[in-house]
C-alpha cells in the first residue's frame, strides 16, 4: 500500500553567506510516523525545519507540505502544524496556563474549544498543579513540557520537535519521550530531531541521519545498521594475549577488525550468527583465559561514524 | 483578537508601574507650571523703598517731592541730623535721603539752577531708581512752569499728568513671557516631557515581550498572520496612546478648566494628541531596534531629556542661538512647543487662519509617520530569520 507523502522536500539549497547549511537535501516523511532527523551540532537539522515552516528563506528547492507549497502566508497548512521549538519559547509574563491559553488561541478561535484543548494539553504534559506557576518559578524539566504543550494544544496533525530534550533531566526526557509516542498513537505525525541517538532510536519509526548540510542515509533503524558493514562487535578481557594473537582473531569467519587495548580484544563481526559462542569457544580451544565478555550490536553512533567517519558527538 | 487581549492584559499587568510613572509625572508637571507662574508673578512684583525727605526749604515744593514719592514708596520719618540718616541708611531703613535746601522753591521758580542733596545706600540700585524719580518730576515742573504757568498750578498739573500710565505691551520679552503667562500652557509644555519618558518605557517595553526572538518565532510559525498580528499589537497601542491622552486631558481639565477656553482647550488637546501618536510611534520604533527593556529605558532617559532641553520644553527658545534654533527644528517637541505658544497668543481666535498650527501638528504626525516606517522596515527584515 503507498503511503501518504506529509512533507516532500526536494533538492533543497540553503546558504548562509559563504557556508552552504543545506546541499541539495531531499526528504519524504510519511504519514503517521515519528520520523528522526539525526545529526550532530551543525548538520543542518534546524536550518530544514525552519525552512520546511517558512522560517527561513532558501536559496533553490521545492518544499511541500500536505500536497501544497508552504510560504511565510500558508495560515492554512500551518493550522495544521504543531511546532515545539528548541529553545523554550513562552510568555515569563503570563501562567502555564496563561501562555497555553494563548498559543492554542492562535489557532482555535472558539472559546470553549479551546478551553477544552487547553486543559487536555496540561494533563498531557501533567502541568495541572502548575497551571497557574509563572515559567520563572519552573524548573528545566518542567519548561520544556510546558514548551510542548504550547505547540501541540491545538491538536495539530504534523507535529515538529526540535531537540525538544535539550537540558532536561532523565525522569523528564522519558516522560517527554512516552508524550511523543502517545501524540504518535493518537494520529499525530512527528519530525523529531535530536543529537542523542538513543532517544532517536527509542521512539522514531524511520531516520535520516545528517552531516554537513545533507542527507547521508534514510530508512528503519534496522534498515541503517544493515547498511554498515559491522553486524556485531564483541570485547573479552584478556589479561595476556600470545603474540600473534590479535591476527589470529582476524582469521576468524565473519571478523573484519580486532584490535587489542588496555587488557581488552575488540572483535568486529560483518554478520553471521552465533559469534559469540564460536569466540568463546575459540579462547578455550587456544586456552586464553579471559575475563568479562559483552556483546554489542550496532548502534545509531556505529552507523554514522561508519559513514561519515566521525562520532556522533564530535 | 488573541494577540490585542494578551497585549491589554499585559497592559494591566504594568498598570502599577505606569501609574506610578503617571502621578510622579502628573506632580512634576503642576510643581513646574506653578513655579513658571510664580516667577513670572515676581518679576512683576511692585516694591516700595524706604525713603526720606528733609525739607529744609519748608516749601510746598519739597511736600509736592515728597508726596509724589510716597505714592509708590515708603517715607521714613528720620530726623535732620547726618548721623541719624547714616543709621537709618545702614539698618536699611531707608535707601534715598532727599534735602530740599533753604531757597528751593524760589530757584527753581525763577529758574535759576540749585541743586538738591541725596544720600543713598552704596552700590545700591534702589536710591537711583528715586533719583530718576525726583530728575522726572521736576523736569515736568520746569517744563510746566517754562510754558507760564503759577508755581501752584504748575505743581498740580505736574501731579496730574504724573498721575497718568501708559498701556505697555512687551514683545520678545525673555524667558518666554509668553509660556510662562500661562499655567496652563506651561502644563501642556511639560507634557511632552513626560510623554517621551512614559510612552516608550512602558508601551515600549510591553512591545518588546511581543518581539522576543522565540516567541516571535513560534508566532510566526502560527495560523495567525503577520497582518493580523500587527494590528492587533497596534491596535492595542493606539487604545494605549488614547487612554494615556485622555488622563492627562481629564487631569488637566480639572485643573485648568476655568483658565481657558474650550476652544483653547480643544487645541491643546489636539496638539497633545499629535504628541501622543508621535511617542506611540517612537516606542514602536524602539521596540523593533532594540533587544532590552534596559536599553529601551536608557533611550527614553536620553531621548526624552535631550529633546526637552534642546526642543524648548526647559529651555525657552527665546535665548537660543540662531544657528541652534535651525537644529532644533529636526526635535518634534519645537514644533510641539511651537503650537502650544502660538495656542496661548492666539486665545480664542486661534482656530482662525493659523497656518503655524496647523503646520505644527502636520509636522508632528510626519515624524510619527517616520518611526513607523522606520519600524515597519524593521518588522519586515524580521519577518525572516
Amino acid at each position: 500500500m503507498e503511503q501518504n507523502v506529509i512533507i516532500k522536500v526536494e533538492a533543497l539549497v540553503k546558504r548562509y553567506k559563504e557556508l552552504i547549511a543545506l546541499d541539495h537535501f531531499n526528504l519524504e516523511v510519511y504519514e503517521g510516523e515519528i520520523f528522526g532527523l539525526l545529526g550532530p551540532n551543525g548538520s543542518g537539522k534546524s536550518t530544514t525545519i525552519s525552512c520546511i515552516l517558512a522560517l527561513l528563506q532558501y536559496d533553490k528547492g521545492t518544499i511541500e507540505v500536505f500536497g501544497q507549497p508552504i510560504k511565510p502566508d500558508s495560515y492554512e497548512l500551518k493550522r495544521k502544524i504543531g511546532v515545539v521549538l528548541q529553545d523554550v519559547a513562552v510568555f515569563d509574563e503570563l501562567t502555564v496556563y496563561e501562555n497555553i491559553d494563548y498559543f492554542c488561541g492562535l489557532y482555535v478561535t472558539d472559546k470553549k474549544l479551546r478551553r477544552q484543548y487547553v486543559e487536555e494539553a496540561i494533563d498531557f504534559v501533567e502541568l495541572k498543579e502548575f497551571s497557574k506557576f509563572y515559567p520563572k518559578k519552573l524548573s528545566g524539566g518542567l519548561l520544556r513540557r510546558l514548551n510542548i504543550a504550547c505547540g501541540i494544544a491545538h491538536k495539530p496533525k504534523l507535529i515538529f520537535m526540535d531537540e525538544p530534550t535539550v537540558a532536561v533531566d532523565p525522569q523528564s526526557r522519558n516522560k517527554i519521550l512516552e508524550g511523543i509516542k502517545q501524540l504518535n498513537r493518537e494520529g499525530a505525525t512527528i519530525v523529531y530531531t535530536s543529537h542523542y541517538m538513543e532517544e532517536v532510536e527509542q521512539i522514531c519509526t524511520r531516520i535520516a541521519i545528517m552531516d554537513g548540510g545533507k542527507n547521508l542515509a534514510i530508512g528503519t533503524k534496522e534498515e541503517l545498521k544493515d547498511m554498515i558493514k559491522t553486524g556485531e562487535t564483541i570485547q573479552v578481557e584478556i589479561l595476556e594475549l600470545p603474540e600473534g594473537g590479535v591476527e589470529k582473531f582476524r582469521a576468524l569467519p565473519h571478523v573484519y577488525r580486532a584490535e587489542y587495548a588496555d587488557n581488552h580484544l575488540k572483535v568486529y563481526y560483518t554478520k553471521g550468527q552465533r559469534n559469540l559462542v564460536r569466540l568463546i569457544d575459540y579462547l578455550k580451544q587456544e586456552n586464553i583465559s579471559f575475563g568479562k565478555v559483552y556483546s554489542e550490536l550496532p548502534t545509531l553512533n556505529d552507523v554514522f561514524l561508519e559513514i561519515t567517519g566521525k562520532q556522533l558527538r564530535d | 483578537m488573541q494577540t490585542f487581549r494578551l497585549f491589554m492584559l499585559l497592559v494591566k499587568r504594568n498598570l502599577l508601574s505606569v501609574v506610578i510613572y503617571l502621578v510622579i509625572f502628573v506632580i512634576i508637571a503642576i510643581l513646574g507650571a506653578a513655579t513658571v507662574q510664580d516667577t513670572q508673578m515676581q518679576l512683576y512684583q511692585d516694591e516700595a523703598i524706604g525713603f526720606t525727605v528733609q525739607n529744609r526749604d519748608n516749601s510746598r515744593l519739597g511736600e509736592e517731592i515728597k508726596a509724589y514719592l510716597s505714592e509708590k514708596n515708603d517715607y521714613i520719618e528720620v530726623s535732620d541730623d547726618l548721623s541719624e540718616l547714616r543709621d537709618a541708611m545702614f539698618y536699611r531703613e531707608i535707601y534715598y535721603a532727599l534735602i530740599v535746601p533753604e531757597g528751593y522753591e524760589e530757584a527753581v521758580c525763577s529758574g535759576k539752577s540749585m541743586a538738591l542733596e541725596n544720600y543713598k545706600v552704596q552700590d545700591s540700585a534702589m536710591g537711583y531708581y528715586l533719583d530718576m524719580a525726583v530728575d522726572g518730576y521736576l523736569s515736568v515742573l520746569r517744563a510746566y512752569l517754562a510754558a507760564g504757568f503759577e508755581p501752584e498750578e504748575a505743581m498740580e498739573k505736574t501731579r496730574e499728568s504724573l498721575k497718568t500710565s501708559a498701556e505697555v505691551t512687551v514683545y520678545n520679552a525673555p524667558f518666554s513671557e509668553k509660556a510662562a503667562s500661562s499655567q496652563t500652557n506651561a502644563y501642556f509644555r511639560y507634557l511632552s516631557y513626560i510623554m517621551l519618558a512614559v510612552i516608550p518605557t512602558t508601551l515600549g517595553s510591553i512591545l518588546l515581550i511581543f518581539h522576543k526572538d522565540k516567541v516571535y518565532q513560534r508566532m510566526l510559525c502560527s495560523s495567525l498572520s503577520f497582518r493580523a498580528r500587527n494590528t492587533q499589537l497596534a491596535l492595542g497601542t493606539v487604545v494605549f496612546g488614547i487612554a494615556i491622552w485622555f488622563v492627562f486631558e481629564v487631569i488637566a481639565l480639572i485643573m485648568y478648566h476655568r483658565a481657558v477656553s474650550a476652544y483653547v482647550f480643544l487645541a491643546y488637546g489636539m496638539n497633545m494628541f499629535c504628541f501622543v501618536v508621535l511617542c506611540v510611534a517612537l516606542s514602536v520604533m524602539l521596540a523593533f531596534l532594540t533587544k532590552t527593556t534596559q536599553i529601551i529605558s536608557s533611550l527614553s532617559v536620553i531621548i526624552s531629556l535631550g529633546m526637552s532641553f534642546l526642543g524648548g520644553v526647559f529651555v525657552p527658545m527665546e535665548i537660543m542661538g540662531g544657528s541652534i534654533l535651525k537644529i532644533v527644528k529636526f526635535m518634534p517637541t519645537y514644533w510641539y512647543v511651537t503650537v502650544n505658544d502660538v495656542i496661548l497668543d492666539t486665545a480664542d481666535s486661534v482656530f482662525q487662519k493659523n497656518a503655524v498650527l496647523w503646520r505644527g501638528m502636520g509636522v508632528q504626525i510626519l515624524f510619527a509617520a517616520v518611526f513607523f516606517s522606520i519600524a515597519m522596515v524593521a518588522s519586515k527584515r524580521r519577518k525572516f530569520v
